[in-house]
C-alpha cells in the first residue's frame, strides 16, 4: 500500500510539474460581464488552449472573500495567482508576502514585492481617444458619461474623455454619472439604464460608460432611444451592432495571457507593466459590427489623434497625477 | 421646469422605485404574520433570473413572471420548512436564504447558458419593449390592488396579521397561526418574485449577478421604518425612488456648486431618512415577530 501511495505521490507530483496551475479570481462582475472581467477570462482561456496550462477561475461575491480565495490558490501550490481588479489590491499584497514562493499578478491596481507583476493601463489615452470619437459623432454636442464605481480609476476614464471630446468640439457640454459608491455599482444594469434615459433626456446623443456589468443598462437604453453608446474594455460592439460606435479596448486579455506565458517560459518577472495606446494594450475597437458607423476620413481623423497622444503631441490629463 | 422634465421625473421615480414596491409588498406580509423577513433579496434574485431564463426560452413575457413568482415561492419553502419544522432563527435562515440565492444561479445558469450567473439578452424590439410596459403596468396595479385588499379587507389577511399579533386569537377560533405565517411567507416570495422580474426583464434586459443590488434590504427598512403599513410603506419606497431619480438629475446637471459626488449619491437615503422622521408613527412592531 504504502509503494502504491509513493508511486501515486510521484505521479502526481509529475502531473503537476508538467501542468502549470493558473488561478484566476475575477472581480464582482463575473466572467460574463462582456467588458473587464471577460477580457481577463478570454486571455486565460486563450492561455489554457494554447500554453497547455491548467486553469481554474473563481468570481468573487464579495470584497471581504478576495484575499481567502487566493490564500486557496496559493495553499494548493498554484504557480501563478492573477488577481482581476483594483479591489484585489489588498489581498495581493497580504497574500504575495505570505507566501513568498507562489507568483501573482494583479490588474488595474500596484503591488511592489518580489513575486508580484502589477499589470496597469493608461486608460486615460484609450478614454481620450474615443472622447474624440464621441464628439466627431455627436450632433447635438452633448456627451455623456457613466462609471460604475466612483473610484480614481474610473475619474481616470472620465478625465481623459472629457480632454478628448473638448479637443473636438471646445463647445461640447459633457454630462457625468456614477452609479455609486459601492461595488454593487457594476452590477447594476437597472439604474445605468436609468442614468442614460436621464442623459438622452438631456439631449445626450452619444454616451459613454465605465461600468461593467451595468453597462448593459446603457446599451438598451441607447437602443431604445436611437442614441450612440461606446462601449469599454473588451469589445463590446457587437453586443448591440449600430448603436454600439466603438469600444475602448483595454487588453486585459493580453496582460494576462502574456503574464501566463512568461511564467511558462520561466521569464517572469516582478514590477510594473504599462499597456498605452503605444503598445496597443489600449485601442479602440473597429469592426465589422461598428464599419458602417464610420467614414474613412473619420477613421483617419481619429489615426491621426492616436499618433499625435502616442508621439506625446497632446498631453492627456492623468486623473492619477493631477489629483495625487 | 418644462414640463417634459417632470414628467421624465415621475416616470424614473416610478421605475426606480418598481422592485422595491414589490418587495416591500412582499415583506410586509411576511413581517406581519409575524416572521422577520430579510431574505428578500433572495427572492428578487431568483425572481429576476427565472424569469430572464425563461423569457428567453420561451419569448412569453406572462410566463417569464409567472415562472418568476413560482420559483420564489418554492424557493421560500425551504426558508418555511426551516423556521416552522425546525423552528430555526428567521435571521439567520434568511442570510441562509440570500447566499443560496447567490450560489445557485451561476450553478444553473453555467448548466443551461455555459455562463456564472448571467443570461442571453432578451428581445429588445419596439413591440416588446411596449409589450413589456403594458405587462408592466397591468402587474404592477393589480398587485398593489390585491394587496391592498388582502391586506385591509380580507378575513385571511386579518388572520395573518392575528398570527403576528396574538397567536392565540387564532388558535381560539380554530385557525392554525403557523398555517397562516407560512402562507404569508410564500404569498411574500410570490410578490417579491414578481418584482425580481420586472428588474431582469423589464428594467434590464438580462440578468447579471447580483443585480437586486440591496434593493431587498432598502424594502425591508421601509416596511419597518414605515411602522409595518402598507400604504405608509408604499409611499416610503416611492419617495426613496423619487429621490433616486432626483439623485440621477443632479450628477447629470453641470452645476454652477461642485458637490462631492459621494455626498450626491447619499441623498436618496438622507432624505427617506429625514421623511421618516417627520412622517413619525405611533404603530409598533407585530407583538409576536420573531
Amino acid at each position: 500500500m504504502s509503494k502504491f501511495l509513493l508511486v501515486f505521490c510521484l505521479f502526481v507530483s509529475q502531473f503537476a510539474m508538467a501542468n502549470l496551475k493558473i488561478g484566476l479570481v475575477l472581480d464582482k462582475g463575473g466572467k460574463d460581464d462582456k467588458s473587464f472581467n471577460s477580457a481577463a477570462y478570454e486571455g486565460a482561456k486563450k492561455a489554457e488552449k494554447e500554453l497547455g496550462i491548467e486553469l481554474k477561475y473563481v468570481e468573487a461575491t464579495d470584497t471581504n472573500s478576495l484575499e481567502t480565495l487566493h490564500r486557496n490558490f496559493a495553499q494548493k501550490k498554484y504557480d501563478l495567482v492573477i488577481g482581476i481588479g483594483f479591489a484585489q489590491m489588498d489581498a495581493v499584497k497580504k497574500t504575495a508576502a505570505l507566501f513568498p514562493e507562489t507568483k501573482f499578478a494583479i490588474v488595474d491596481g500596484e503591488v511592489s514585492a518580489k513575486n508580484v507583476r502589477s499589470l496597469l493601463f493608461e486608460e486615460h489615452e484609450g478614454s481620450y481617444l474615443v472622447g474624440a470619437a464621441a464628439a466627431m459623432k455627436s450632433k447635438s454636442g452633448v456627451v455623456g458619461f457613466i462609471g460604475g464605481m466612483d473610484i480614481p480609476l474610473i475619474r481616470r476614464f472620465q478625465k481623459g474623455f472629457e480632454a478628448g471630446i473638448k479637443s473636438v468640439n471646445p463647445k461640447a457640454t459633457i454630462l457625468v454619472s456614477y452609479i455609486g459608491v459601492t461595488g454593487e455599482a457594476w452590477n447594476n444594469p437597472a439604474k445605468a439604464k436609468e442614468i442614460a434615459l436621464s442623459q438622452i433626456s438631456q439631449k445626450a446623443d452619444v454616451i459613454f460608460h465605465a461600468a461593467g456589468a451595468s453597462g448593459a443598462g446603457l446599451f438598451d437604453a441607447a437602443a431604445e432611444k436611437k442614441v450612440y453608446a461606446i462601449g469599454v474594455d473588451s469589445n463590446q460592439n457587437w453586443v448591440k451592432p449600430g448603436v454600439v460606435l466603438t469600444s475602448m479596448l483595454k487588453k486585459v486579455d493580453v496582460a494576462v495571457f502574456e503574464t501566463i506565458k512568461s511564467v511558462k517560459e520561466g521569464k517572469f518577472t516582478a514590477g510594473v507593466n504599462r499597456f498605452g495606446l503605444k503598445d496597443g494594450g489600449i485601442d479602440w475597437a473597429l469592426d465589422n459590427n461598428n464599419k458602417s458607423l464610420w467614414s474613412a476620413a473619420e477613421i483617419e481623423k481619429l489615426a491621426q489623434v492616436k499618433k499625435s497622444i502616442v508621439a506625446g503631441k497632446v498631453s492627456v490629463p492623468d486623473y492619477y497625477k493631477t489629483k495625487k | 421646469m418644462s414640463p417634459e422634465i417632470l414628467l421624465g421625473l415621475v416616470l424614473a421615480t416610478v421605475r426606480m422605485s418598481l422592485p422595491i414596491l414589490f418587495a416591500a409588498s412582499g415583506g410586509y406580509f411576511s413581517e406581519k404574520s409575524g416572521v422577520a423577513q430579510i431574505a428578500l433579496e433572495a427572492y428578487l434574485l431568483i425572481g429576476a433570473f427565472t424569469a430572464a431564463a425563461v423569457g428567453f426560452q420561451t419569448q412569453s413575457l406572462i410566463l417569464a413572471y409567472v415562472a418568476a413568482a413560482v420559483a420564489a415561492a418554492v424557493m421560500a419553502q425551504i426558508f418555511n420548512i426551516l423556521i416552522f419544522k425546525f423552528k430555526a432563527n428567521s435571521i439567520v435562515v434568511g442570510t441562509g436564504m440570500n447566499l443560496l440565492a447567490m450560489g445557485i444561479i451561476p450553478i444553473v445558469s453555467k448548466t443551461l447558458f455555459e455562463s456564472t450567473g448571467s443570461t442571453p439578452a432578451l428581445d429588445t424590439s419596439e413591440a416588446a419593449l411596449k409589450q413589456s410596459l403594458i405587462m408592466v403596468s397591468v402587474t404592477t396595479v393589480s398587485m398593489m390592488a390585491l394587496c391592498y385588499w388582502i391586506a385591509e379587507k380580507s378575513n385571511w389577511g386579518l388572520q395573518i396579521k392575528f398570527a403576528g399579533e396574538k397567536s392565540e386569537a387564532l388558535t381560539s377560533v380554530g385557525v392554525n397561526p403557523i398555517k397562516r405565517r407560512w402562507q404569508a411567507v410564500t404569498l411574500c416570495a410570490l410578490i417579491t418574485g414578481v418584482g425580481g422580474a420586472i428588474l431582469s426583464t423589464y428594467l434590464a434586459s438580462s440578468y447579471s449577478p447580483l443585480m437586486s443590488a440591496g434593493r431587498g434590504f432598502i424594502a425591508l427598512a421601509a416596511v419597518i421604518f414605515a411602522g409595518w403599513n402598507l400604504r405608509k410603506a408604499w409611499i416610503v419606497v416611492l419617495f426613496f425612488g423619487f429621490a433616486e431619480a432626483i439623485q440621477i438629475q443632479l450628477q447629470n446637471m453641470n452645476l454652477a456648486v461642485k458637490i462631492p459626488n459621494e455626498f450626491i449619491q447619499m441623498l436618496p437615503y438622507l432624505a427617506t431618512l429625514v421623511a421618516l422622521l417627520l412622517l413619525r408613527n405611533k404603530q409598533q412592531a407585530p407583538k409576536e415577530i420573531s
